[in-house]
């Protein structure tokens, strides 16, 4: 089967799909959670973990994202094991960043400290509202007050970390938002991801927006929360350095940032996708099948350790007997898919994109490509031209699409 | 064959009562068809008509059982087609009435007995579907006592599983009357279709009524009086199998070298050229298109293709026209003329489907009769050629006598509906005790709109609507003009009544801002009659449009989204700074029920 290669590592992510029940707006891939799932899916990680390391040359990562489903239902022992064995099979630089996201639901100070020492310096937390009625309809597990008491703790023990916040929720009004936000803002958390409700198909928002019972808020109600909050972020001394995201000076997801730069990432976990400049493969979302194809022998976590100072290299090859198994999706992009994207994800960030780092990239100069659709963007105050580069104006973030949809290539 | 061993017959019913499926099983019972040949609904031949289970095109079936030929022609189904339908019954002694046992007696199954007694033909009531847990057979005799058919004369049966298919062959042998046996007189010959095959040109579907006819004769097409030499005669089983002769009474095909199926058109009659029958079969007429409307390919490079798609479609549809036309939004394309609506959707979803077109199609619109001020006259069917209100002295628009069949207790609302499309009352008769004749001389234009579906609607689908031509009358007529952005869009142009026209003009601009996209400009709605606006609404700028979370596992999702927002803008039609979407064309033709 063709596969990724990679020349750097830069970044990794892996996937955690599991969670105790799932939200009706969340299209992330997971099961539900079992301490025994969490075990036998930790044998087939490392053993992906293991391939990986075979498909990279320079081993150098310099960021770690543990996401999910909900990540800190695991027991912090397994993160802790699992990090050990990153370090173990790649170089983390010392300064690395190592994420990890959060449901205020299903963590306590023991396991914020927990995670601490397990080697995680930078904590996700999905706060999403501060409004117990919002929170309900969300499917969150939480309440405000928890919230609350969460992001007191995680500030406490955490330098780094970011909160995130959705709005334009079905009847939410302005005010409610800016409750929302001012909650937020008490904290002064170092990052905030600020998104709105999305409606994703195949989730159970989807057929209940399509049933008519869902209902948003305006184009216009949307915009004004918005523009709210990046007045009021502006205001408390954030950043606002990507469409959806906000950090105090030094706190930016430096993860993140990876990905709109167009670098090559790492995935692993079922659901989790990796991109090595080229190509970006996709695991299946299936856990069994993941399971089956990484730890065919049901090998708990214990048994798996075991068996690795018994027989250490190589069982990953003998344990493939099924090769007929697929296990990813592989979309290998043409060039004018990438320049696409390349353009995109650079706009999205408030530097924008760069002509010079376009043309090292594609060897193609933007500036001539594009010069009626810069020209026609700058005269609708969409972009702004700066020194050798576009970004997005206020206007141009709201209806970032439509900018977008400019640089797309037939 | 001898006329006393020859049945012809019909089904009819209500979609979805089964006739498909019982003519299915007709065949396989008679081994007309064996199993393994057997294909869902062997009748309906396009994907069309198995997809809305209607049945577009007649066919026939020549079938085989204990010495009798039974000829089923299987008929159209829609007010569109009244015309063929009337000539496929005009060839049989006799009909199937097949009423659904859960469902019992339906409006349709009421106009299809109307139309059955009209052609003098006996009818066989079959209760289908007896299988049904929900089946109740007793209620639906009861039904049929109700309009006048003999319950007792009705076989109950389930064409699903095969069950009494024999009784109904037997009841067809038994009841239905024999063919007049005319073999001795000149050739009459009723054309009830006709297909075109790019090999053997014209296949007139014919029941001889009277003489035969075989390979070699001249006939002569009795409207025209154009004469062909007969290539080739057969029958249906269902493929079409050559023989020698087809004789009075019978029903089979006549192949005879026409190119142009104009010249072979359904309800004519042919005879032989040198022994030619007296008189013509009554009820010939040649069917003229009623409903016009604007096809335009999205895309301009398509044209050629649509051209010789409509081209290859008029092959086979005779009563379908079009001309080139060109509309200063759409471009070039062409306006085409059909026998009513669904005739247009129909010959719309071929070309989509058979020819892979993407169209815009305008609102249908009417032939009207323009009398200017200097006298001169014009016949014009596209509203976007109207000369200029000034010049105009008076329109005369068509008229037809819509009579509805219906229930006693829905006469209120469907006379409510009437009045409301400038219906005038004529007339109503009881049918029986609680059935009603409703008859109105109303515009065409009415009718070719939303009228059919709301009649269906209002009156829980038990109406039946037929309509007539009656001719030109002049109307208080004006020209509704769309402007987008202070544009006019030719294409969005209708004729309306002038006491309608500030209703349609507020109508429309609200359907339009429903479904124009908004633009990262505002986009002004007006409506105006002879440059007076007097509608008017704004699409609001774009506000926000931006998809929030972009990570990694989401940047292919998030550039196939922006594909298909860009493919979207591509199928639109762009007018001035205006894109404008398909469906936008046909908003024009939907009504807003509660206004």
């Amino acid at each position: 089967m063709p596969d990724l290669k990679f020349e750097n590592a830069n970044a990794l992510y892996i996937h955690l799909p599991f969670c105790t029940s799932k939200c009706p707006y969340c299209d992330f891939y997971s099961v539900k959670y079992s301490k025994q799932r969490v075990d036998l899916y930790w044998a087939a990680l490392f053993m992906e973990l293991e391939e990986l390391t075979h498909k990279v040359n320079n081993h150098l990562l310099q960021t770690i994202y543990l996401g999910g489903g909900t990540p800190s239902l695991v027991a912090p022992f397994f993160i802790g094991e699992l990090i050990k064995k990153i370090k173990n099979k790649f170089r983390v630089i010392p300064a690395a960043e190592i994420t990890i996201e959060i449901n205020p639901a299903s963590i306590t100070e023991e396991k914020i400290i927990a995670l601490k020492r397990a080697g995680i310096n930078r904590l996700s937390v999905g706060i999403q509202s501060f409004n117990d009625q919002h929170l309900n309809f969300l499917g969150r597990r939480s309440s405000s007050e928890n919230n609350k008491k969460i992001l007191t703790l995680v500030d406490q023990y955490f330098d780094s970390y970011s909160a995130d916040l959705i709005f334009a929720l079905p009847e939410q009004s302005l005010k409610e938002f800016e409750i929302d936000l001012e909650e937020m803002l008490k904290f002064n958390p170092p990052h905030i991801s600020l998104y709105n409700l999305e409606i994703h198909e195949n989730t159970p928002f989807y057929q209940r927006y399509n049933q008519g019972e869902l209902k948003l808020p305006t184009e216009e109600v949307d915009a004004e929360m918005y523009e709210l909050a990046l007045k009021k972020l502006k205001t408390a001394g954030y950043q606002h350095y990507e469409i959806s995201n906000f950090a105090r000076r030094g706190y930016r997801a430096r993860h993140n940032y990876i990905y709109w730069l167009y670098q090559p990432y790492l995935a692993l976990g079922p659901g989790a996708a990796a991109f090595d400049g080229n190509c970006r493969s996709q695991n299946l979302s299936d856990l069994s099948l993941y399971l089956k194809y990484y730890n065919p022998q049901n090998l708990s976590f214990a048994e798996f350790l075991e068996s690795e100072v018994s027989q250490p290299a190589g069982r990953f090859r003998q344990n493939k007997q099924n090769q007929e198994i697929k296990i990813r999706e592989l979309n290998c992009l043409s060039k004018k898919e990438k320049m696409a994207e390349y353009s995109f994800l650079a706009l999205r960030t408030a530097k924008g994109l760069f002509y010079h780092k376009f043309y090292c990239q594609f060897k193609v100069d933007f500036k001539s490509l594009y010069k009626e659709e810069i020209a026609e963007l700058k005269e609708n105050n969409l972009i702004e031209e700066g020194n050798e580069r576009i970004y997005l104006t206020d206007r141009g973030k709201e209806v970032a699409n439509k900018v977008f949809l400019k640089f797309l290539l037939d | 064959m001898q006329t006393d061993k020859i049945r012809n017959f019909c089904i009819i019913a209500h979609i979805d009562h089964g006739k498909s499926t019982l003519a299915d099983r007709m065949l396989e019972y008679t081994g007309t068809i064996t199993d393994r040949k057997m294909q869902e609904q062997v009748l309906d031949k396009m994907d069309l008509e198995r997809e809305r289970g209607i049945t577009i095109k007649a066919q026939a079936v020549t079938i085989e059982h204990q010495g009798y030929e039974l000829n089923l022609i299987d008929t159209p189904g829609h007010v569109d087609f009244a015309y063929e339908v009337s000539r496929s019954l005009a060839a049989c002694e006799g009909a199937l009435l097949v009423i659904d046992a859960a469902q019992g007696v339906e409006a349709q199954t009421m106009a299809n007995i109307y139309l059955a007694l009209e052609h003098d033909l006996e009818i066989i009531p079959v209760i289908n579907k007896i299988d049904l847990p929900s089946a109740n057979p007793q209620r639906v005799k009861e039904q049929l006592l109700d309009i006048g058919i003999d319950p007792d004369e009705a076989i109950l049966a389930s064409a699903k599983e095969g069950t009494n298919i024999d009784q109904i062959l037997e009841a067809i042998i038994k009841r239905v009357p024999e063919p007049y046996n005319g073999i001795n007189q000149p050739l009459k010959a009723l054309i009830f279709d006709t297909l075109y095959d790019s090999y053997q040109g014209v296949i007139a579907y014919v029941r001889v009524m009277e003489g035969s006819v075989k390979k070699g004769d001249k006939i002569l097409l009795m409207s025209n009086q154009k004469s062909y030499e007969v290539d080739e005669v057969g029958f249906f089983d269902p493929a079409m199998q050559k023989k020698d002769e087809l004789s009075s009474g019978e029903v089979g095909y006549i192949i005879s070298g026409i190119k142009d199926v104009r010249n072979c058109r359904v309800g004519d009659t042919i005879t032989l050229k040198n022994n030619p029958t007296e008189k013509a079969l009554p009820g010939y007429q040649k069917v003229q298109p009623m409903v016009f409307s604007g096809l335009y390919p999205t895309d301009n490079a398509d044209y050629e293709i649509l051209k010789e798609a409509l081209e290859k479609l008029q092959l086979n549809d005779a009563s379908f026209t079009f001309e080139p036309e060109t509309s200063e939004a759409l471009g070039f394309g062409f306006r085409c003329g059909f026998l009513g609506l669904l005739h247009m959707e129909v010959i719309q979803e071929r070309l989509e489907r058979e020819y892979d077109l993407d169209l815009v199609i305008t609102a249908p619109s009417v032939e009207y009769q323009i009398i200017k001020k200097n006298g001169e006259e014009l016949k014009i069917e596209n509203p976007a050629a109207f000369p200029d209100q000034s010049e105009i002295d008076k329109i005369k628009e068509p008229f037809v006598t819509a009579e509805i069949h219906l229930p006693e207790e829905y006469v209120g609302q469907a006379m409510e509906l009437c009045q409301d499309n400038r219906g005038e009352f004529k007339d109503m008769q009881y049918i029986d005790q609680d059935r009603v004749t409703l008859k109105y001389e109303m515009p065409l234009s009415e009718i070719i709109t939303e009228f059919f579906n709301q009649l269906k609607s209002r009156t829980r689908g038990y109406a039946t609507l037929d309509y007539e031509l009656e001719g030109y009358k002049e109307s208080n007529l004006v020209k509704l003009d769309i402007l987008l952005n202070k544009e006019v869009v030719d294409a969005l142009s209708i004729i309306v009544h002038e006491e309608d026209s500030y209703q349609r003009g507020n109508d429309l601009v609200r359907r339009l801002k429903e479904v124009i996209p908004r633009h990262m400009f505002k986009v002004p709605i007006q409506a105006s009659v002879g440059g007076k606006i007097i509608a008017r609404v704004n699409i609001p700028a774009v506000r926000k449009d931006v998809l929030q979370k972009c990570y990694g596992g989401d940047v292919s999702r998030k550039r196939k989204l922006l594909e298909k927002q860009k493919e979207g803008k591509k199928r639109m039609k762009r007018v001035g700074s205006v894109e404008i979407p398909q469906e936008a064309f046909m908003t024009v033709l939907e009504r807003n029920e509660n206004a």
